[in-house]
């Protein structure tokens, strides 16, 4: 697994530089106070990290090739999870970081809505990865890629419903989940974890 | 111990059956595999290494029935190297060292001097021969047993596929070291293999020591009419033109006196798929 991260270090190194760019120009448009939404784009961008790697594998043959080296189809599986589960944890740091200092600035600093905010940047990361992987383990990132749009869609859409919700509501200020608030980070953990489970079912009966 | 028993191995996709094959190779041998395009050789790997999952029949690897338990001592070239494209030899060496357990760092170095392969050109930059020289290098590098190259000597220069069949029989000198290369080019398999397999559309035609092969097969190259005089079962496979005539025969059945010179791996290969189709 050791081999397998590392590798991936190295590709996300060389290939996904772009998506870094990407999230730090969503992340400051999200700490402006423009658009809440930005926030989550951010999110969608780094749940697209192990879809993107996995088209290069493709590519390379490496989805072949791996499966004659001493690696396992769920190692194979659960790299990319943990490569997006790493990603996503960082723009969520990062997210949080500038949501604390900008209502630092703003004065209305509030622990519950910080957690709301938390919880729905989790919620939408593992939506992205869970909703796409899947398809792409068992179909391929070519095959899969008419599914893979169709579900960024549905992502952007449910991002989209999410920060209008939280426009109309005026969250800056106010919660809406209140003692919900973790609700949908656990739902997203559990899609991911389930979207993990199957994605090393689907795999361990594809054929390179 | 056998490093290969395939036992009426099977796989059907959609216009193609691997039909029955049966395939063993002795420790310590080369065996080489040849089929035209299609013909089941890629397929074979891939089922021995469970990249693709067989229909019915068995495989066993260095005595193993489950590949994966095994893996570690297979080494591996495949067809298109598979290398991530993104990394560097060095890299490729770094990811390896903590893949198997028992990686030569200094092997694969010497091996990536040998080979004249840049440490920090990115994979994807590299000459098809750079790959598969670079594949070679991972395949040599973590002290496998058992080789499985699968058309990976194409793409090489006639000089670099001359490196390669040295270093395989450098490799099968060391006791219980075997190895299964399947290749379009013929003469290669005829320098190195100690055994010779041909598949024709999925089925096993023959698997026989090469040198046997050599011996038991003759060409006649004669005008028709003396091949007329040559009992019918001993023609394997015949050609007349206006110019005379060439055949494939069993050295046993040709009637002495008949002037029948040798053949070689490449001939017989393309006559008995002609015979075949």
């Amino acid at each position: 697994m050791k081999a397998l991260l590392l590798k991936d270090w190295y590709m996300a190194v060389k290939y996904c530089k772009a998506y870094l760019v990407i999230v730090a120009v969503f992340a400051a448009v999200a700490m402006s106070g423009a658009n809440f939404m930005y926030g989550f784009y951010a999110c969608i961008m780094a749940g697209m990290v192990p879809v993107t790697l996995l088209s290069y594998d493709e590519r390379s043959k490496w989805t072949v090739y791996s499966c004659a080296l001493p690696y396992t189809r769920a190692q194979l599986v659960s790299v990319k999870y943990i490569v997006g589960g790493l990603a996503q944890l960082a723009v969520i740091i990062l997210l949080t970081a500038i949501q604390c200092v900008r209502s630092g600035f703003s004065g209305g600093f509030d622990f519950g809505v910080l957690l709301e905010y938390m919880s729905l940047q989790i919620f939408m990361s593992c939506l992205v990865c869970s909703v796409n992987l899947p398809f792409v383990f068992k179909y391929g990132v070519e095959k899969g890629r008419a599914w893979y749009y169709i579900a960024l869609v549905l992502v952007f859409g449910v991002a989209g419903a999410l920060a209008g919700i939280f426009v109309l509501s005026d969250t800056s200020r106010h919660g809406i989940l209140g003692a919900f608030a973790l609700v949908p980070a656990i739902a997203g953990i559990v899609i991911y974890a389930l979207s993990w489970r199957l994605s090393i079912r689907f795999y361990e009966k594809r054929e390179m | 111990m056998n490093a290969l028993e395939l036992k009426n191995l099977t796989k059907t996709f959609d216009g193609f059956t691997l039909d029955g094959l049966n395939l063993t190779l002795p420790g310590g041998c080369i065996m080489g595999l040849v089929g035209e395009n299609g013909a089941g050789k890629s397929t074979t790997v891939k089922l021995i290494l469970d990249i693709i999952h067989k229909d019915g029949g068995s495989v066993k690897v260095l005595g193993s029935e489950d590949v994966g338990l095994v893996k570690d001592d297979v080494g591996v070239v495949l067809d298109e190297a598979g290398l991530p494209e993104g990394l560097n030899a060095a890299q490729v060496g770094r990811v390896m060292a903590l893949t198997y357990k028992n990686w030569d760092a200094d092997g694969y170095a010497k091996l990536i001097r040998d080979f004249d392969l840049p440490e920090k050109k990115l994979f994807k930059d590299f000459s098809k021969g750079m790959k598969m020289k670079l594949g070679f290098a991972v395949a040599l590098s973590h002290g496998a047993r058992l080789l499985l190259l699968d058309e990976a000597t194409s793409g090489l220069d006639p000089v670099a596929r001359d490196r390669m069949l040295d270093l395989l029989r450098d490799f099968v000198c060391d006791d219980g070291h075997s190895v299964l290369i399947s290749s379009h080019i013929v003469s290669d398999l005829e320098k190195v293999c100690d055994y010779i397999a041909f598949i024709h559309k999925g089925k096993l035609m023959l698997c026989e020591e090469k040198d046997r092969l050599l011996e038991e097969y003759r060409i006649v190259r004669c005008a028709p009419e003396e091949l007329a005089k040559i009992p019918a079962p001993a023609v394997l496979h015949k050609k007349i033109t206006p110019y005379g005539a060439e055949a494939l025969v069993r050295r046993a059945d040709v009637p002495s006196g008949t002037s029948a010179g040798p053949v070689n791996i490449e001939e017989l290969f393309v006559l008995m798929s002609k015979e075949a189709n």
